[in-house]
């Protein structure tokens, strides 16, 4: 339990003692009702994706997790290529993101001035706050181009013989829908990691410093030690939100049902796939498999999401991170 | 181990100064750029007929977004109307109610489990839910959608606050013989206004940007919806819909609304972070 104080007393009180009047029971009650529309919809949410699930569940059965193919000209359907562009896209965007706001986030909070930590922390919550669709929109006009004219050939003459460099140079794909995510999770990561370095007690960074440390010895030395589970903790989160990321990656990734080794071809995630095609599939069968789609998304998010919570209570952080 | 000269630890000092601080302006870079392309292409298509025109048809310039501007305030405002208080009230049951509780702790991981859902699945659900029995898209589901988006995370917040708020306080005033509802309405809630009306204008900051679950369940609509229970038309789905299209005007427009969304959301995330004093602006200097 995590708050240990001395409040049962006032329940017990209220249980055992104190007369309940009536505007406390209707407090209660609009309390109690609002608890419960939590968990109608959660149990919502599972029920009713497996029931609309079901006809895909019941022709495809477990195959569809493996299978490659999606047509819905002749209602074949399988979940791989969404799930491979899934774990590609959130994979990059983590290489990319993750080191980027651990170290933005110790500049901010240990390097700088307070005054520029402020104007910081301001940029950073704005950029927290700017929506998808807006990043996605930036990523098709903006991104897109310098991709397709600057990065790709770049990178494709660095290392083309790899196969990951390989194919048409038009700017869309995995890669550039990895980036996309990897901007829009580095303010929450940044946020996230700055919360759990200001846990540290001063009083221990004051006594490096008066040891004569450096602020980098004191970071690497105490910080980064006392922190990097909690740090791990914000990462696995930030790694949640990439994979539930759906409207800003359907604008960049091209939105092709196929799994290619190259980070240029185009691909699919399980959000784009069903920002794309849901609204317009007409076919029975083809709409239960987008729905199961959707399920496979919720168990695969909440699970890292549940995982990382839970690993952050245990190392005893409150949960103001998220 | 041989010990570094001093010259040595300052140098390495400086190098990893000038690499976390080049992240940091990795970060603020991404905001100029973002709001110098918003600006640039969205400024020019904030016309009259922009904030009063219905949409015109593809190829035709004079296109406006009126009915999307109309539904998105509408969607907004009564889903906030509706969450809000019931994400205080579901809040005010784990922080203050079932406090310290096995229950409290129940209720605080399904809200955990529901702000790690991503939004497209809660758009889902609501389509499942109210779409698929009405037979057709409505404002309502939007509505529902985003009242569903925000429930958790305002509990979430109201908790988090009332549980760190002062105990003496709440102690002292039932000490007077204050009863539960006094308690909550006139001494808790009244100490944690501020921070809790900053969380909230970040909540409806949040969902004006939500696409995906307006998506699957309020669509769209090229006319002025005449009731909630049509299809209506939003901003940010507009943003989607005619920034994915090919001709050219509509790809302005896109623009606009999104400068015009992103202005919104600049304006309410600062009001909120200069009404609420966040915590880190009263961090202690070091």
């Amino acid at each position: 339990m995590r708050y240990k104080t001395v409040h049962t007393m006032n329940n017990l009180l209220t249980a055992h003692f104190r007369h309940l009047s009536t505007s406390e029971k209707i407090l209660r009650i609009l309390c109690i009702a609002s608890v419960f529309i939590i968990f109608f919809v959660i149990c919502g949410i599972i029920s009713s994706l497996l029931y609309y699930s079901a006809p895909a569940l019941k022709q495809f059965g477990l195959s569809f997790l493996f299978s490659r193919s999606w047509n819905p000209g002749t209602i074949q359907f399988g979940a791989l290529t969404s799930i491979y562009g899934t774990m590609a896209t959130t994979l990059i965007a983590s290489i990319i993101a993750l080191p980027i706001s651990i170290m933005a986030a110790l500049y901010i909070s240990e390097f700088s001035h307070p005054v520029i930590s402020r104007f910081f922390g301001t940029v950073i919550e704005i950029l927290s706050a700017i929506p998808s669709v807006i990043y996605g929109l930036w990523g098709l006009f903006v991104l897109v181009p310098v991709m397709s004219s600057l990065v790709q050939p770049l990178l494709q003459a660095l290392c083309g013989s790899l196969p990951f460099f390989k194919g048409a140079l038009n700017g869309l794909g995995i890669l550039t829908a990895g980036i996309i995510l990897a901007i829009m999770i580095i303010p929450f990561t940044i946020n996230a990691t700055r919360q759990i370095l200001d846990k540290v007690p001063s009083e221990i960074k004051d006594a490096s410093y008066s040891l004569g440390a450096t602020q980098w010895e004191t970071i690497h030395a105490l910080l980064l030690r006392f922190c990097s589970p909690g740090i791990l903790g914000t990462c696995l989160l930030g790694v949640s939100k990439a994979l539930g990321e759906a409207v800003a990656v359907a604008f960049v990734i091209g939105n092709k049902h196929i799994i290619s080794l190259s980070l240029f071809s185009s691909g699919n995630t399980i959000g784009s796939t069903l920002v794309n095609e849901f609204v317009e599939a007409p076919d029975k069968l083809h709409r239960s498999a987008l729905i199961e789609l959707g399920l496979v998304l919720f168990i695969i998010t909440v699970g890292v999401h549940t995982i990382a919570r839970l690993w952050l209570r245990k190392i005893n952080v409150v949960s103001g991170v998220e | 181990m041989k010990a570094k000269s001093l010259y040595q630890r300052r140098l390495v000092n400086f190098i990893m100064l000038s690499i976390t601080a080049g992240c940091a302006l990795f970060s603020f870079l991404v905001l100029v750029m973002l709001i110098i392309a918003l600006c640039k292409n969205g400024y020019p298509a904030l016309t009259k007929t922009f904030f009063t025109a219905l949409p015109a048809p593809p190829g035709v310039d004079e296109g406006g977004v009126s009915n999307a501007l109309q539904g998105s305030i509408k969607m907004i405002l009564f889903s906030a109307l509706i969450g809000v208080p019931t994400g205080i009230l579901a809040g005010l049951y784990i922080g203050e109610l079932a406090r310290n509780t096995r229950k409290a702790d129940f209720v605080l991981n399904a809200c955990g489990i529901l702000s790690g859902t991503p939004t497209i699945v809660t758009g889902l659900f609501v389509y499942t839910l109210i779409v698929i029995p009405s037979g057709h898209f409505s404002g309502f589901a939007g509505i529902t959608a985003l009242t569903l988006i925000i429930i958790p995370v305002t509990a979430r917040i109201t908790a988090e606050i009332l549980v760190q708020s002062s105990t003496a306080m709440r102690e002292a005033a039932f000490a007077l013989g204050a009863s539960q509802w006094n308690v909550t309405f006139f001494v808790l809630l009244r100490a944690v206004r501020s921070g809790l009306a900053s969380a909230i204008l970040l909540t409806i900051a949040r969902i004006s940007g939500e696409t995906a679950p307006l998506l699957f369940t309020a669509l769209n609509n090229n006319y002025e919806a005449d009731s909630l229970s049509q299809p209506t038309a939003s901003i940010t789905v507009t943003i989607f819909q005619y920034a994915l299209s090919p001709f050219a005007e509509r790809n302005d427009i896109a623009w606009g609304a999104a400068l015009l969304l992103t202005l919104f959301i600049l304006a309410v995330t600062l009001i909120a972070r200069y009404t609420g004093k966040p915590q880190y602006l009263s961090r202690p200097l070091r």
